[in-house]
C-alpha cells in the first residue's frame, strides 16, 4: 500500500495525466469552425495597416492604401450587403 | 468602403431578417457576381462613397479580419489608430467618429464636420485635409471638404 508523500505524488501525477487526457479529448470534440466564419484577428492598434491594392467597382481604377501614407488618414469600412 | 465576402448569403449562414427584408444573395463566385452585388448594395443603401472590391481570395478581408463588418482608422503614418470590433455588435460608427475627431487636431488645427449617410457615420475632416471615409481615393465623389 502506498502512503504518505509517495501517495500524494502518485495522486498528483494521476491528476495531471487525467487533465491532459481531458484536454486532448475536448480538443478532439471541438466543433469545426463555421464555414465562412470569422478570420483570425491579427491586427491591433499601433500596428502598421497592411497595404492593399484593390479595384473600384467599375474596375477602372486600382487604389492602394499606401498611396495615402504621409498624406492623409484613412477610414476603412469592411462590409457586405447581407 | 471595402466590399468583402457576404456575411449571410442564401447558400450560407442565412438569417431571418434578410429573408424578411428580401436581401437574398448567394455568395458571389466570380468578380462579375461580386461586383453586381456590391453595386446593388451601393444603390439600395444609397452609398455614394467610393467602394473597393476585395478579391475572390478575400485576402484583404482576411488580413483585416473584416468579416462580417468592421471599422478601422489609419493615421497618416500608416499605423492603425482605431480598430473596431467585429460586427454587428462591434460595428460602432460613433467610436470611429470619436477616434477621428480626437486624431485630426493632431494634424490640423481646424476641422469641419462632414456627415455621410451610411449607417450614421459622421466623419470629422481636417480643414482641407480630407479624411477619405469608407476607403477613399483622394477627395472625390463628394468627399472633398471645402
Amino acid at each position: 500500500m502506498v502512503t504518505g508523500r509517495k501517495g500524494s505524488l502518485l495522486v498528483a501525477a494521476m491528476l495531471v495525466v487525467l487533465t491532459i487526457a481531458s484536454l486532448a479529448e475536448a480538443q478532439g470534440k471541438r466543433k469545426p469552425r463555421r464555414k465562412g466564419g470569422r478570420d483570425p484577428d491579427l491586427l491591433k492598434v499601433g500596428d502598421v495597416a497592411p497595404d492593399f491594392k484593390l479595384k473600384t467597382l467599375d474596375g477602372k481604377e486600382t487604389v492602394s492604401l499606401s498611396s495615402f501614407k504621409g498624406k492623409r488618414p484613412v477610414a476603412l469600412v469592411f462590409g457586405s450587403y447581407t | 468602403m471595402v466590399y468583402i465576402r457576404e456575411a449571410h448569403p442564401t447558400d450560407g449562414w442565412q438569417i431571418g431578417s434578410n429573408v424578411r427584408d428580401r436581401v437574398l444573395f448567394k455568395q458571389p463566385k466570380s468578380v462579375a457576381e461580386r461586383t453586381a452585388v456590391a453595386q446593388t448594395m451601393c444603390t439600395k443603401l444609397k452609398i455614394d462613397l467610393p467602394c473597393l472590391l476585395d478579391g475572390l481570395d478575400n485576402k484583404v478581408g482576411k488580413a483585416y479580419s473584416g468579416w462580417p463588418d468592421r471599422l478601422y482608422f489609419v493615421g497618416v503614418d500608416g499605423k492603425i489608430i482605431y480598430k473596431g470590433g467585429p460586427g454587428p455588435r462591434g460595428f460602432r460608427p460613433a467610436d470611429l467618429s470619436a477616434s477621428i475627431e480626437k486624431y485630426l487636431p493632431t494634424i490640423k488645427a481646424t476641422g469641419k464636420k462632414s456627415k455621410h449617410a451610411v449607417r450614421g457615420l459622421a466623419v470629422w475632416t481636417g480643414d482641407g485635409a480630407c479624411v477619405p471615409a469608407f476607403v477613399a481615393f483622394g477627395c472625390r465623389n463628394g468627399l472633398k471638404i471645402p
